[in-house]
């Protein structure tokens, strides 16, 4: 029988819808007769196969067409520019009239894929809804649950959700409800998110409850609830406000400390540049104007000389603040007599205070106080303290210097009869800023760090000076408090 | 011969610049602090005096330099040209006596020699 006749007679047995094909196979496999959309099921040509290709060369990963009889197989159609996949079933028609193979092609590619697509989809969506942290759940309008996620029954408790309400489901009669979340969005058809936290367990919680809108129709259909913990992004904004605040307080510091820096910087350029130009001024002057009579011209060095010497007490006093900064102040401890060296303060100082007509009373139960520690150090802080009370005391009154010793350390108080210290300001009297905005002006004769070089001094001894309540006047009493002995080996020598 | 103001709370300061512009023939007048200082150039302000030109320290005690121009400036124009003398350390404060309406910025220390070459110039400027 012919090979054409049975084409024939297959082509009018078997009339062929789109998207099927048959074709037939000698024995070696190649296909020598089709119908239909074989070129497009196979992806080729049909020049290019008749007579020339097998059916099985077109089948991905089949070894023998017994394998896919009855099956569906997948075929790669590889275009100028793009793959697609084609899915094939392929069974086998019985003609004894001929001795050529005859197989059924039809093309399920929609009827596969869409029908698993969906089964798949949904099956993804499950998989999706379960493997978010947030507790889901859908209610119908009444607000019972239809559906939830693993995370649902991990919180709200395991088997048992469906059909349940969820006003009695999510929360414990202590907690605060979600009626009016669910309420809310029921008669807005809004999203409504509200935060809540769950003072017994400790969490922070936001819930949103969405409307799912049935768009043909145009009505509410079901609700989503959606439950997340925010426990720790609270938790974490929170850190990050805290982080934020020790932030903004560090700049309020440094501007702080900046703004501190240059009062620093604008005093001590002061305190420089003012004897600076009177030495500089006067020294010019007397260049310039060298027949002026003999009483101006020693005026005017004897100003120079003074000036002079208050730049090089100023700058010796910025040195040893510098040092004190550095911690590089040196005490070299050696016995001596303190009430000795108080009484040489008070003559030294005595010129001073009769100018003023200011009276230095010393008072003290001790004839002798032997000491161990830094001489020229201790006096000094009597002579910073005592020509300080000078300055602010008034004329024809008196400065106490009181002295007291135990075994164990050395007080020596000095108490003016000035305007005094409010005791606010007590603490600030001793911070060299402070001290220099507000004492470093018009104070001839002091360089206003006294005070601060002092307190450092006292320190370094192991001692303090404090600025205290008055006892015998209304003005500023300062208070000294040494060792009585500091150790002499690790200094001397 | 032209009438200068010098104001400094240092009292070498202001000996200095007195004696220096008495020298060249001018007519001193000296102010221990702001608070006189303000007294004067009020004075000058209502014209019962008159001043060719002021030295002002900025950094004083009480009112400063600032304070006095700024105290002036709410009643009336400055009486005379304004020249503030500076021991501070910044640069910003050029600009603040500046914009105050000063006429200069001089930082100390300064020259006698300078300060009697811009006495006649703003002076002669003035005249």
């Amino acid at each position: 029988m012919a090979r054409s006749i049975d084409a024939d007679m297959m082509n009018t047995a078997l009339p062929l819808c789109a998207g099927m094909a048959w074709c037939a196979i000698d024995d070696t496999g190649c296909i020598v007769l089709w119908r239909g959309e074989v070129n497009r099921l196979l992806g080729c040509e049909q020049a290019d196969f008749v007579g020339k290709k097998t059916l099985l060369s077109f089948l991905v990963e089949v070894d023998s067409l017994d394998q896919i009889i009855d099956e569906t197989v997948v075929m790669q159609h590889v275009d100028q520019d793009s793959v697609s996949l084609v899915h094939i079933h392929i069974a086998e028609m019985s003609n004894e009239a001929t001795d050529l193979q005859w197989y059924l092609l039809r093309d399920v590619t929609e009827e596969t894929t869409g029908h698993m697509g969906l089964e798949e989809q949904a099956f993804e969506l499950t998989r999706a809804m379960d493997t978010i942290d947030e507790a889901m759940l859908l209610l119908d309008l009444s607000g019972r649950i239809n559906t939830s996620n693993a995370q649902a029954r991990s919180w709200y408790g395991a088997g048992g959700l469906q059909g349940r309400s969820v006003y009695s489901s999510v929360r414990r009669p202590d907690e605060p409800p979600v009626n009016d979340i669910v309420q809310e969005c029921l008669s807005t058809f809004e999203v409504v998110t509200v935060e809540q936290y769950l003072a017994t367990r400790n969490r922070t919680v936001e819930v949103s409850v969405y409307p799912m809108m049935d768009h043909r129709k145009g009505n509410l259909r079901q609700l989503l609830f959606l439950e997340r913990d925010i426990t720790q992004r609270r938790l974490m904004e929170l850190e990050i406000r805290q982080q934020q605040r020790r932030l903004e307080d560090n700049l309020v510091r440094l501007r702080e400390l900046d703004e501190t820096r240059s009062h620093w910087v604008n005093s001590v350029s002061h305190e420089l540049r003012t004897p600076l130009t009177s030495i500089c001024s006067f020294s010019e002057n007397l260049l310039t104007y060298p027949h002026m009579d003999k009483e101006q011209r020693e005026e005017f060095v004897g100003i120079i000389h003074k000036e002079s010497n208050r730049l090089a007490r100023l700058i010796n006093d910025l040195l040893d603040l510098a040092s004190a900064e550095s911690g590089a102040l040196h005490v070299r401890p050696s016995s001596f007599d303190l009430c000795n060296l108080v009484g040489e303060c008070l003559n030294a100082l005595r010129p001073l205070a009769d100018k003023e007509r200011i009276t230095l009373r010393l008072m003290t139960n001790h004839k002798h106080l032997h000491c161990v520690l830094d001489r020229d150090r201790v006096q000094q802080i009597i002579i910073n303290l005592v020509s300080n009370g000078i300055k602010f005391s008034p004329s024809d009154s008196s400065i106490f210097i009181l002295l007291d010793a135990d075994e164990e350390e050395v007080r020596i108080a000095v108490e003016d009869d000035g305007p005094g210290i409010p005791a606010a300001d007590r603490l600030q009297v001793f911070d060299r800023f402070t001290q220099l905005t507000t004492n470093l002006t018009n104070k001839p004769g002091g360089t206003g760090l006294g005070l601060t070089i002092s307190q450092q001094w006292a320190e370094a001894m192991t001692g303090s000076i404090r600025c205290v309540e008055a006892r015998m006047h209304s003005g500023a009493r300062f208070l000294v408090t040494l060792p009585r002995q500091l150790p002499l080996a690790s200094s001397q020598d | 011969m032209p009438h200068i103001l010098v104001v400094d709370d240092e009292p070498f300061i202001l000996r200095s610049l007195a004696f220096t512009l008495r020298q060249e023939q001018f007519e001193v007048t000296t102010a221990i602090d702001g608070t006189q200082a303000l007294e004067v150039l009020r004075a000058a302000q209502a014209g019962e005096k008159t001043f060719d030109l002021a030295f002002l320290d900025i950094m004083m005690p009480g009112l400063s330099g600032y304070d006095v121009v700024e105290q002036l400036r709410q009643d009336a124009e400055l009486p005379c040209p304004i020249v503030f003398l500076t021991a501070k350390g910044m640069d910003d404060d050029r600009d603040r006596a500046l914009s105050l309406g000063a006429h200069s910025f001089i930082p100390k220390p300064f020259s006698p020699a300078a300060i009697v070459e811009l006495v006649r110039d703003i002076c002669s400027v003035a005249e």
